[in-house]
């Protein structure tokens, strides 16, 4: 990994819920959050922070935009900690699902984001220049389709050419062209050395974009780094997902312990093994055993959270309650 | 640019877009209905109120008119207001709001200003129609001290109904919780405060609604120091020597100081403290 960036030691915050007497805060609880998170990114690299709904993902990346007070643990910034009116500087947070409407035009709105970012007013065009909204300039952004309402917030969160970009879910309700091309965009900016960190339940959209991986569950930070090395820890490097029709004889081709996973539908049957070279796949050829495809085997979330945390699917896709969240590693300070 | 700067231009661009919002288009005839309409009405050299009193200087006119002010101008800020942090909240664009390199108490100072702006010019624009309207019926117009403290106790109320309002917004996570809130509060002090006040003198053992009766008067414009709309009328009666209910220029000065003050401090702590 290049030099770092962004360093985050030990980033700890747990959300307070109102308890039976309003405004009483002894009676409050304490909620889910975000427990010991550390990790540290490079200039100009793209983090995907992933994780099942509830898993702290967008609680960390408001912790980074400065709208959480941390209440343990440190956010650096090339080495340097800030205050955080100077960690805001040199960030740009795009939130999930901004609902802009009412009646000001996407000028206006860049505009007041450019004053509250401390820009000078003229940069707002080139921002909607760049987004791709420079033609909806004067309309009012209750018109706006979703696509455009998520580069209007990518434009709001590019005021001020932040060096870090925190993006939280940016590919909800993009169409598969908006999305690649905002794919392309946020490449782009990566080149220009923008630090950029995106967070999403859905890996698959990730895969191609990342540098590197961050899996979250319930608040904490279970594994990260590149792809391939988080593939490796959790056991999926490797492994080959081959698909075809008509039954055969597996172990003919495969030792036992080799074979993760052999499953057959109406349509024919899936095998997830290891240790797949093309004199294997060819010898199935020449033994008539009908392969219609085989590729290296992508996991998709459910697999790395099942891998990583060793719990089964009902257990993880159940286990979405804030309230109860308890940290996997440790429990230090549960009941401050 | 420097951070006075910002914030005017922040509250500005709020003033923009609510002085030209459906709510005030709705709001401004009722303005005019309550406001020059009250003042036309009690310029009207026939006029005697309950108890005979007839209103004979501009000052005790626009007193009088200041009713109408307390019925529409107040109503006015909360439904400016009402929703000013709750529907930022409700849409995210809060989250992107409070991201951006501005302190909270700043950003909170702009989004006062705002508010406050865009409900005062339309009501200062209606109060100034109503002098116009007390002239052209009576040729009275009030000396300069006495305008200014009219306009003054104008620009606080509708400053205390922002600051209300934008409190409750901040509590209410939806529409209908931030606008129950703000009328809530509109309602108790401007129709149940006589009733909190006739508890409090039964209570005290001094004769209820006896405009004769010292105790009675005293008491209502000390318990009238605890509300906005109390308060208003101290700061106009000090323009109308008739007038004495035991209250000194001090206390009516210190009550408008702490209707502004501790208001503010409340709302921006509400904001520092806002988790999403």
């Amino acid at each position: 990994m290049a030099e770092p960036h962004l360093e985050v030691e030990q980033l700890h915050f747990r959300h307070t819920i109102a308890g039976r007497i309003p405004l009483i805060r002894k009676h409050a609880i304490l909620g889910g959050g975000v427990f010991d998170c550390s990790f540290s990114i490079g200039r100009g690299e793209i983090l995907g922070l992933v994780g099942a709904n509830g898993a702290g993902k967008t609680t960390l990346l408001r912790l980074l935009a400065g709208i959480h007070a941390p209440q343990k643990g440190n956010i650096l910034v090339d080495g340097k900690e800030g205050n955080t009116i100077q960690l805001r500087m040199k960030i740009g947070h795009m939130p999930e699902h901004i609902r802009w409407n009412g009646n000001k035009t996407l000028g206006e709105i860049m505009e007041e984001f450019c004053i509250l970012n401390n820009q000078e007013t003229t940069n707002a065009s080139k921002l909607l220049d760049l987004v791709g909204l420079s033609d909806q300039r004067h309309d009012p952004v209750y018109r706006l389709s979703q696509g455009m309402r998520q580069r209007l917030s990518l434009g709001v969160a590019l005021i001020g050419s932040p060096e870090i970009l925190l993006l939280d879910e940016p590919f909800n309700g993009l169409d598969p062209i908006a999305s690649a091309s905002f794919q392309n965009m946020l490449k782009m900016l990566a080149g220009k050395g923008v630090t950029i960190i995106i967070s999403s339940h859905l890996v698959h959209d990730l895969r191609t974009l990342i540098d590197r991986i961050a899996i979250m569950h319930r608040g904490q930070l279970i594994e990260e780094g590149t792809m391939d090395d988080v593939s490796k820890k959790l056991g999926f490097h490797g492994l080959y997902e081959i698909k075809g029709n008509d039954d055969f004889d597996v172990e003919q081709f495969f030792e036992p312990h080799n074979i993760v996973e052999h499953s057959k539908n109406e349509k024919g049957w899936t095998l997830l093994v290891r240790d797949v070279t093309s004199s294997t796949i060819q010898t199935m050829f020449n033994k008539d055993v009908k392969v219609t495809s085989w590729t290296p085997f992508e996991p998709s979330l459910v697999d790395l959270l099942q891998s990583a945390t060793g719990m089964e699917f009902d257990e993880i896709s159940l286990d979405v309650k804030p309230q109860m969240m308890v940290p996997l590693r440790s429990e230090v300070d549960e009941d401050e | 640019m420097n951070e006075k700067k910002r914030i005017l231009m922040l509250s500005s661009i709020v003033r923009r877009e609510l002085l030209f919002s459906n709510r005030t288009k709705i709001m401004f005839p009722i303005l005019l209905l309550f406001i020059p309409g009250f003042a036309w009405g009690f310029s009207d050299p026939q006029v005697v109120l309950p108890g005979g009193i007839q209103p004979d200087t501009a000052m005790e006119i626009l007193y009088y008119t200041s009713i109408g002010i307390l019925f529409s101008a107040t109503v006015f800020a909360v439904l400016h207001a009402h929703d000013g942090i709750s529907r930022e909240r409700i849409s995210g664009v809060l989250e992107l709001r409070l991201s951006q390199p501005m302190s909270r108490s700043k950003q909170t100072t702009a989004m006062v200003f705002g508010y406050w702006q865009s409900s005062f010019l339309p009501v200062a624009f209606c109060s100034l129609l109503a002098i116009f309207a007390m002239f052209t019926r009576t040729g009275l117009l009030p000396s300069v001290f006495e305008f200014l403290t009219f306009i003054f106790a104008i620009a606080v109320l509708v400053l205390w109904y922002t600051l209300l309002a934008l409190i409750a917004s901040s509590f209410a996570k939806e529409q209908s919780t931030s606008i129950a809130f703000g009328i809530g509060t509109w309602f108790l002090f401007t129709f149940l405060w006589a009733l909190v006040t006739s508890m409090v003198a039964f209570a005290s053992g001094v004769a209820v609604g006896q405009p004769n009766d010292p105790e009675w008067v005293r008491l209502e414009g000390h318990l009238d120091l605890l509300s906005p709309n109390g308060v208003f009328h101290h700061l106009l009666e000090l323009r109308i020597p008739d007038i004495e209910r035991g209250v000194s220029v001090t206390m009516t000065l210190l009550g408008v100081i702490l209707w502004t003050v501790l208001p503010w401090l409340v709302l921006k702590r509400r904001i520092q403290h806002l988790t999403l």
